[in-house]
């Protein structure tokens, strides 16, 4: 979530790097010998795991590093994001409790100044 | 009877040069993220580059592994799971053939890499089977429905064949429980190492694990030979 220099926050709670609608076969095939992307986003989900059963700075450090790093890329083009000078992530826990889906949110972690 | 005959030499090799492949890729990965990275990557993948050409093989070993250590200390652990975890063995296995006195001490090292290989298929099945959820199909539709694994959103669809996923789900744990039967005969592992190969392409296809594919071919050649030396040997 961005927030403003008031710590406003300037949108709702977004998803950190969704997944494409759909993957052709032949980007499966170029992704078996190049996926940086995706292999860090695997890294960020290992982190996560980390932090929920024992937090560390580390792991959090890795996490809003790689967020302020896509939000910089993002913000020179997007100008709805130019404002925002604060970041924050939290973490949401999807379990099938009981057969059914339950969402929850497991760790928020503290504002992080964009930089 | 014994249809190819792999030399310890020759297994070995292709151990360093398969694993060499595998580290490369995976530096060439870092080399487009932060600067950090960039200082350990780069002289990764100039170093997987020597193992894969054998230049210097002993040395060049040891500076991966001094590397390897630096990885674990700038991640706080493995960067991508099972994957570093396997090639950190293969590589220190590979360390220990150089530093073995005797011939026996290096057949051991591979003999250990390729036990450690054979348990981490049936450990992994051993797990799954154990578990109500897993036999039930119901964990491999969790793992499409809602899990971070999928790489696109259409494959999520593949949580409504709950019949399909029951079957995937038996497949691959008969597959991982029965791996170490496959030891008994060498054609038996050759058809096992293509299964267990194509099993591995397709976790990168449905879940972008294309690491763990490169990764865990390249301890193939160990098994192949630790085969024929313990079951056709003796």
């Amino acid at each position: 979530m961005l927030l403003d220099e008031q710590y406003k926050p300037l949108s709702d709670w977004t998803l950190f790097r969704p997944h494409p609608v759909r993957l052709g076969f032949l980007q499966m095939l170029q992704r078996m010998v190049w996926n940086p992307y995706w292999n860090e986003s695997l890294f960020v989900v290992s982190c996560t795991e980390r932090l929920l059963d024992y937090p560390t700075q580390h792991s959090e450090k890795q996490i809003i590093k790689r967020i302020i790093y896509d939000l910089c890329s993002i913000r020179d083009a997007a100008k709805s994001t130019a404002s925002a000078s604060h970041v924050q992530f939290r973490i949401d826990l999807v379990q099938r409790v009981n057969g059914e889906l339950r969402q929850t949110v497991a760790y928020t972690a503290n504002l992080q100044k964009l930089t | 009877m014994s249809l190819l005959v792999v030399e310890f030499e020759t297994a070995l090799r292709w151990t360093e040069i398969l694993l060499g492949f595998a580290f490369a890729q995976q530096s060439l990965e870092h080399l487009t993220r932060f600067s950090i990275e960039r200082l350990i990557f780069f002289p990764r993948l100039v170093l997987s580059l020597l193992l894969i050409f054998g230049w210097q093989t002993p040395w060049v070993l040891l500076a991966l592994f001094v590397l390897a250590l630096v990885m674990l200390k700038c991640f706080q652990g493995p960067y991508n799971g099972g994957a570093d975890r396997m090639g950190l063995l293969i590589l220190c296995c590979c360390c220990l053939v150089q530093l073995a006195p005797t011939q026996a001490w290096k057949e051991i090292a591979i003999g250990y890499l390729s036990l450690q290989l054979t348990l981490s298929y049936f450990i992994s099945g051993w797990v799954k089977v154990v578990n109500h959820e897993w036999r039930s199909g119901q964990a491999l539709c969790d793992v499409f429905q809602f899990s971070t694994y999928p790489v696109s959103e259409n494959l999520r669809l593949l949580h409504l064949s709950p019949r399909l996923l029951f079957f995937a789900s038996w497949f691959a744990m008969g597959l991982e429980l029965l791996f170490p039967l496959a030891l008994f005969s060498q054609i038996g592992l050759l058809i096992a190492l293509t299964i267990t190969a194509v099993f591995h392409f397709s976790n990168a296809c449905f879940f972008g694990l294309n690491r763990f594919f490169w990764i865990w071919i390249s301890a193939y050649p160990s098994l192949l030979w630790f085969q024929q030396r313990v079951f056709v040997e003796f």
